[in-house]
């Protein structure tokens, strides 16, 4: 049942525990958000009326402003909990003020703040508990559970409406913000409990708390505009803010007009707007976690992300499409449906995902500036619009915005692989750029203060700096030039060459790649028969790959489906053996040949990248290769994000149980799929197996293990 | 706050004793990598039992280790510590702070890993070190 219950939900062995103390936060965060933001509206329609709202979204609007950017700068130095705690703490005391005065019958002007604060604690405690959760999930994981986190967060809000639709007139609205007190001061004890036992996926690429930027926000601004993904994100996102906005207000004028002539109440049992809308609404929720909960991960895990996005902005074109031409209650239904249920549950979960591919260092800001700076921004230009368009425009408004969604949607979809590869790139050191390269990245500024470093540094009385200072001033006074590579390796054959290249460093392999790529169509026979050869070692394989791709595509490209087959086998045996040997044989320590088998495997997965690199599937395979392997559990979870994105689907399939962390279950079934039975040997075949392995820490593993007299070993 | 430049941040990791093999490339590699940290004096830069994820290298001022309360060493410009949590996946098994005002850059344990594999001549360096701190593997902690 468990085993039924995790694969529904795609929760793996192990992390239960974890996921529900997300859930429990995420019940309690959509109660509380929700029930004070239904109250103050109620209580504000109550007591001061509409005439004041345009002044409400006026100062809500610019008073979220200056809030985010309050917490993007408290983001700078102090951790997400320590914010998301004093948002709690700030509302905690919010609503004891409320308690307290409620008896006495407090001024207009308490009311007015009271609704804009319950607008922009939802805003908040939104982008501040999603930037809190965001720590502890890589973008594998957050594929699988954020949507779980979603639908129980809309599960907060149907207990909210139900319990103030059955309750309120009963008990009264002090009582209510006392269960409002009580669902903060949970979320406060949530969030500690999982500071506490969960540890977070630390991405020890990006700065620490306390580390100085330079130039802070024009930094952030710097970073936002030199990334085309991140700007297409948040035009996407504004855009959508206004199409929501421009709908809302398209269905509530529907309603209005069908309640006005009377045909809602002869269809539906609904004695006016609010009670019309909350039922809708209360449907559209269960939907959304129905969606949330059970559908929205298979259905990233079909189609991709990228094709998911495009679900909402196409939901509203075909919405706009009829209702630009025939305006009645069905159609603002489908209206209230595309606002409550595909923005909230799609469009959010997707933004959720689409966020990892935004650099590093500004993801949380991001986050902090969708949330929290475009809903007001949205707002306010949707107003000037609706000033400047007559109200049966409005519909045609809606219908322009939804093409716009359509078109930066395939923009973003068309940027996502590159963006997330750009992020691998900037977390990983330049080795491979020049002195030169480094000084002609600099801006005219930067140049000329790096001048006169490197002239303090030629004064320095230290010999290796003035020494270093010298070499640089040099090469940036010239051209590069390498070692001439045929110097360096001319004692050596083209086969010795690739034979030898395990031995070389990366400046090396880069100069004996040249050489090769120099020897032009003569090298190929020889490089083939590397590339297919099982006995020589990866760097030689890896070596040919890359050289065949530049001299020769159409030789590659025939060989590889037939090596890629023969790979996928060889890693699967060593991935069967590696994760079965100690279960088949408890009472042996077997550790060094697991060992040698896991190296092995991570040998050929490298392979694998290089040769789809090869052939242009991948862009830069030494990144990707070092990537996956990368302890940073972001850092692999975006590799293998880039790796699905630059594979076909039957590859991925495969390749995936290999190179991510898997249910048990999952491992067998992956290992029964793709290694024939006689292949999966007992310990005297590995050993026998071993014995002439063409790799020598194979054989030295054997060899240790015969002088530890295992009995099977001899 | 005092910003160090790219040039600076090469020319200090050259005296640095891990470093100061390597060449220019790679020194200024390296240098885009670390992070830089302003403490003042008496500031608490780790405490024991924390998570280790990033390494120190003092730049100006004076830094002090102390185990369990207690001083052990203090520590100056072109030092470095903290690299012991970035191995052996424990936590901090001591904590620091700044004895004076101190300018202190960083390496986070993702690419110090990265650098290793680039450059091994970097895990001789900390090899011979660990090997004159501790020249019995065996002896009691």
């Amino acid at each position: 049942m468990q085993r039924v219950l995790r694969k529904i939900f795609g929760i793996h062995p192990g992390e239960g525990l974890t996921a529900l103390r997300f859930l429990k936060l995420s019940v309690v965060w959509g109660f509380a958000s929700s029930c004070f933001e239904t109250l103050a509206d109620g209580l504000f329609l109550e007591k001061v009326g509409t005439s004041y709202l345009p002044y409400v979204y006026m100062i809500g609007s610019i008073s979220l402003i200056i809030i985010s950017a309050l917490i993007i700068h408290q983001l700078r130095i102090r951790s997400p909990y320590q914010v998301l705690s004093t948002v709690l703490k700030i509302a905690f005391a919010l609503c004891l003020s409320v308690i307290f005065l409620l008896p006495f019958q407090p001024p207009d002007f308490f009311w007015i703040i009271l609704k804009i604060s319950a607008r922009i604690f939802f805003c908040v405690y939104l982008a501040s508990a999603w930037t809190f959760v965001d720590q502890y999930h890589d973008l594998q994981e957050a594929k699988r559970v954020y949507s779980l986190y979603s639908a129980a967060y809309f599960l907060g809000i149907v207990v909210s409406g139900l319990l103030i639709n059955l309750f309120l007139s009963e008990i009264g609205h002090r009582w209510f913000y006392l269960i409002i007190l009580g669902a903060i001061s949970l979320g406060l004890y949530f969030s500690k409990q999982i500071t506490q036992n969960t540890t977070a996926v630390h991405d020890d690429t990006i700065e620490g708390i306390f580390s100085g930027d330079r130039h802070g926000m024009r930094s952030l601004i710097h970073k936002i505009f030199t990334s085309p993904y991140t700007i297409s994100l948040l035009l996407l996102s504004l855009i959508q803010q206004i199409a929501l906005i421009t709908t809302e207000f398209n269905y509530l004028e529907t309603f209005e007009k069908a309640f006005e002539s009377g045909s809602i109440q002869k269809r539906f049992t609904a004695n006016n707007v609010s009670e019309f809308l909350g039922s809708l609404r209360a449907w559209i929720s269960l939907a959304n976690i129905i969606v949330g909960g059970f559908l929205y991960r298979p259905l990233v895990k079909k189609i991709g992300i990228g094709n998911v996005i495009l679900l909402t902005p196409f939901f509203f074109f075909f919405v706009y499409s009829i209702w630009i031409f025939q305006d009645n209650p069905w159609i603002a239904i489908l209206g209230l449906v595309a606002v409550d249920g595909m923005v909230f549950t799609v469009e959010d979960n997707s933004f959720n995902l689409l966020t990892k591919a935004v650099p590093s260092k500004i993801k949380s800001k991001v986050r902090i500036i969708n949330d929290s700076f475009f809903e007001p921004i949205g707002m306010l230009i949707s107003s000037v619009l609706f000033f400047l368009f007559a109200s049966h425009q409005c519909k045609t408004l809606g219908f322009t915005f939804s093409i716009g969604l359509i078109i930066i949607s395939f923009i973003l979809r068309k940027l996502y692989p590159g963006a997330l590869f750009s992020n691998l790139k900037e977390n990983m050191i330049q080795f491979h750029k020049k002195a030169r390269e480094w000084f002609m990245s600099f801006s005219k500024k930067e140049q000329k203060e790096a001048i006169e470093d490197i002239l303090e540094g030629l004064e320095s009385e230290d010999l290796a700096v003035s020494n270093l200072a010298k070499e640089f001033l040099e090469r940036i006074d010239m051209e590069e030039s390498e070692l001439p590579e045929d110097l360096f390796f001319r004692n050596y054959s083209l086969s010795k060459i690739v034979h030898a290249s395990s031995r070389f460093n990366p400046k090396e392999k880069r100069m004996a790649e040249k050489l090769i790529v120099k020897k032009g169509h003569a090298g190929i026979p020889i490089l083939i028969k590397s590339l297919k050869s099982t006995q020589i070692h990866m760097s030689g394989r890896i070596l040919s790959s890359k050289v065949l791709a530049r001299i020769s595509p159409d030789h590659l490209t025939t060989a590889f489906e037939e090596i890629l087959k023969q790979e996928k086998k060889r890693a699967y045996f060593y991935f069967y053996h590696a994760s079965t040997l100690s279960k088949r044989y408890p009472d042996l320590d077997l550790s060094h040949l697991e060992d040698a088998f896991f190296t092995s495997l991570r040998s050929i997965i490298d392979f694998i990248v290089h040769l789809l690199s090869a052939t242009g599937k991948i862009e830069d395979a030494d990144l990707l290769a070092q990537s996956l392997q990368s302890k940073n559990e972001k850092v692999h979870s975006s590799a293998v994000e880039t790796l699905e994105n630059g594979s076909d689907k039957k590859t991925f399939r495969w390749l995936l149980p290999l190179i991510e962390e898997i249910p048990d279950h999952e491992k067998k079934k992956a290992w029964e799929e793709n290694l024939p039975k006689k292949d999966q040997m007992n310990l005297e075949e590995l050993i026998e197996f071993l014995s002439d392995s063409p790799f020598l820490y194979e054989r030295i593993i054997v060899n240790q293990m015969r002088e530890d007299a295992i009995p099977q070993f001899n | 706050m005092q910003y160090l430049s790219l040039i600076e941040k090469a020319f200090f990791l050259k005296k640095v004793s891990l470093f100061k093999t390597l060449d220019l490339d790679l020194l200024l590699a390296i240098a885009d990598k670390l992070h830089q940290d302003d403490y003042d004096l008496g500031e608490v830069v780790f405490k024991q039992d924390q998570t280790a994820n990033r390494m120190y290298f003092i730049e100006s001022g004076e830094i002090e280790l102390r185990l369990e309360n207690v001083p052990i060493k203090t520590l100056e410009k072109y030092d470095f510590f903290g690299d012991e949590g970035l191995f052996n996946q424990e936590t901090r098994s001591y904590s620091a702070s700044a004895k004076t005002d101190a300018l202190i850059l960083t390496l986070s344990r993702t690419d110090l890993h990265h650098i290793i594999n680039e450059c091994p001549v970097v895990s001789k360096c900390l090899l011979e070190i660990y090997s004159q701190e501790f020249p019995c593997r065996f002896s009691k902690k």
